[in-house]
C-alpha cells in the first residue's frame, strides 16, 4: 500500500531490497500470530479472548486472498486444482479436530466416549467442506480472473 | 565521469550504481535507460552482449 502522495527517498534496488524485508516482515508476523492462536486454542483459552488476534490474522488473510485474486495469482509452487483443494483443506480440518480434542479430553477433562469423539469429528468434517467450498469458489474467480486477464494482454499485443 | 557523479544524475544511491557494475542488482529498463541517457550510449552499448 503505497502512499502516492509522499516522495519515495528510495531507488528502485533499495526499494526492492525493502519490500522483500517487508514481505518477511510480514510473514513472520503472520505464522507467529497463527501460532499464537493455536496455542491459545488448545490451551482452552475462549473465542471472545482471541477476538483481537484472530481478528487480525482474518484482516491479513483476507487482504492477500483478495489482493492475489484481483490480480489473478495463486501461489508460486501450486497450480489451483480440485484435487489441491481437496487436500489442502485436510489441514484446516485436522487442526480443528486437534484443538477441539485437546480442549475436551485434557483441559476441560471430559470422558473420552464415542460421543465427544463423534461430536469432533462432526465439527472437523464440517471444517473441511466449509474449506473446500471456500477454495473452489476461489478457484473459479481465479480462473475467470486469470482469463480476463490474459484476454485484456492478448488484446494489447495485437 | 565518476561513479559518484553518474549515480547523482541518474538519481540513484552509489550502493545500487555499485551492485550494477558487480552484475549483483539487474536494473529495469527505465533504469538501463536513465543511465544510457547521462552516458549518450545506446542500450545495446552499455547493456548488450558482447560478440567473441
Amino acid at each position: 500500500m503505497k502512499n502516492k502522495k509522499s516522495k519515495n527517498m528510495l531507488d528502485e534496488m533499495q526499494d526492492t531490497k525493502l519490500l522483500k524485508i517487508e514481505e518477511f516482515g510480514f510473514w513472520l508476523v503472520f505464522w507467529v500470530l497463527f501460532a499464537a492462536i493455536f496455542l491459545q486454542a488448545l490451551l482452552g483459552t475462549t473465542l471472545k479472548e482471541l477476538a483481537g488476534e484472530i481478528a487480525a490474522f482474518l484482516a491479513a488473510s483476507v487482504y492477500v486472498a483478495f489482493s492475489s485474486l484481483k490480480n489473478g495469482l495463486w501461489t508460486r509452487k501450486a497450480a489451483p486444482t480440485l484435487k489441491m483443494n481437496a487436500i489442502t483443506s485436510v489441514l484446516p480440518a485436522f487442526l480443528f479436530g486437534i484443538i477441539n480434542a485437546v480442549r475436551a479430553f485434557v483441559v476441560m477433562k471430559k470422558p473420552i466416549d464415542l460421543h465427544a469423539t463423534l461430536q469432533i469429528a462432526a465439527i472437523s468434517a464440517g471444517v473441511y467442506i466449509l474449506c473446500f467450498a471456500l477454495l473452489e469458489v476461489f478457484r473459479l474467480i481465479y480462473n475467470k480472473r486469470r482469463k480476463k486477464l490474459d484476454d485484456i494482454e492478448e488484446e494489447q499485443e495485437r | 565521469m565518476t561513479q559518484k557523479a553518474l549515480a547523482e544524475a541518474v538519481g540513484i544511491s552509489r550502493q545500487t550504481m555499485n551492485a550494477i557494475e558487480q552484475g549483483e542488482y539487474n536494473p529495469t529498463i527505465k533504469l538501463c535507460r536513465a543511465i544510457c541517457r547521462v552516458l549518450g550510449k545506446s542500450l545495446d552499448e552499455l547493456f548488450g552482449e558482447e560478440d567473441n
